[in-house]
């Protein structure tokens, strides 16, 4: 016991603050500017997919809307494209809300137990909700086409029809690639660290 | 909470706690550079997480609950920004591995074999030991990890004769 007093004060004396710290030594710095940009950084990240999924939607709606005779068919597609988009970034907002909003005030078992869950759900956003929104956006644009090209000959119309779905989906695939070799990296590490600590926590209970 | 309210609190926890954290980072992991960007990660949590202290536990727990936590979330080979807190990083020296003359080399070299003899243990016994070698109470350190404080009792009881007897193995090298 008095070797761990002995450790302890050791310890304690080791990286000993002298110096009191004022904001306009960190001001100065610039520490404080940094850390605001940075507090803003994934809402500006998050923005700009948005903004440019809008931009997208908006000049397909632009070029639909622009030709002349547009049936009701075509619109109910192209309301069909948009709604399925604006759902898709609403529950990806709100997946990325809740799964970025890391409690780190809660004690460490909670903090360990709720991580876990929020990290899977990251996971979610790729195997869910990527698959439906492409899925919903090629049934649209093949209604599209289907109303659209009615006057082409079959096989102008069949072609159209497999280069835009095999477009859309080779897109799904290699987004669900990188997305998936990004879970792998950067979350099943941690997630299997919390899991080992998770048990760690339970084992002397 | 007003800008300049929480720019101050800031200053103020981390003057008050940049030494312990610092301590409990080099605890957790051994290289430099990494402890630097977990104390740096440690300190933008804090900072993100100010508007959120509410006071129903006290600065210092709250402040050691975002340190733990943040460690246990630490991905070594996510690139990290550019370190922003070099500046005001506390020198290490049984890190560096470098003679303070300032000090009694015995207790750098006990620095150092305690550090090295702390890496040896796993992630959730570095966290515990080295809140216990802060001089934290049972009851402040169930607060932070969310063990009760008999189990912290249990878990501690294990850990000291491991890390003492570590110590001595590598003492003896």
């Amino acid at each position: 016991m008095d070797n761990f007093k002995k450790l302890s004060t050791i310890w304690q004396s080791n990286l000993l603050q002298q110096n009191v710290m004022k904001v306009s030594d960190l001001r100065s710095s610039g520490i404080i500017d940094k850390l605001k940009k940075l507090e803003k950084k994934h809402l500006r990240i998050n923005l700009v997919k948005t903004i440019t999924v809008a931009v997208l939607t908006l000049l397909l709606a632009y070029n639909i809307l622009s030709l002349s005779n547009v049936s009701i068919l075509t619109k109910s597609a192209l309301g069909w494209i948009i709604l399925s988009l604006i759902a898709g970034m609403f529950a990806y907002w709100r997946m990325q809300y809740s799964s970025s909003q890391f409690n780190f005030m809660d004690n460490s078992l909670e903090f360990i137990e709720n991580t876990i869950i929020k990290l899977y759900s990251q996971k979610q956003i790729i195997t869910h909700l990527l698959p439906i929104m492409v899925i919903s956006l090629a049934i649209g644009m093949n209604v599209i086409y289907l109303d659209l090209l009615q006057g082409e000959n079959l096989t102008i119309r069949l072609s159209l029809h497999i280069f835009m779905t095999t477009f859309l989906l080779l897109a799904m695939y290699l987004g669900l690639k990188v997305r998936k070799r990004r879970f792998n990296n950067d979350f099943k590490p941690i997630i299997e660290e919390l899991e080992n600590l998770k048990q760690n926590f339970k084992n002397d209970e | 909470m007003k800008e300049s309210e929480k720019e101050k609190l800031f200053a103020n926890l981390f003057s008050e706690n940049r030494g312990k954290i610092y301590r409990l980072c080099s605890a957790y992991l051994i290289d430099k550079t990494e402890v630097d960007d977990l104390f740096q990660e440690v300190m933008i949590n804090v900072w993100n997480n100010l508007e959120k202290f509410r006071g129903e536990s006290q600065i210092n727990t709250w402040v050691y609950r975002i340190a733990v936590n943040t460690a246990f979330m630490f991905n070594k080979k996510t690139k990290k920004t550019k370190n922003l807190f070099l500046r005001f990083s506390p020198d290490s020296q049984a890190l560096k591995n470098e003679p303070d003359q300032s000090k009694n080399d015995q207790s750098h070299e006990m620095i150092k074999q305690l550090h090295q003899s702390i890496n040896t243990l796993t992630n959730q016994d570095k966290i515990i030991i080295s809140l216990v070698l802060e001089g934290l109470k049972y009851e402040e350190i169930g607060a932070i990890t969310g063990l009760t404080v008999s189990n912290v009792g249990v878990k501690i009881n294990r850990i000291k004769p491991v890390l003492l007897k570590r110590m001595k193995e590598v003492q003896n090298g």
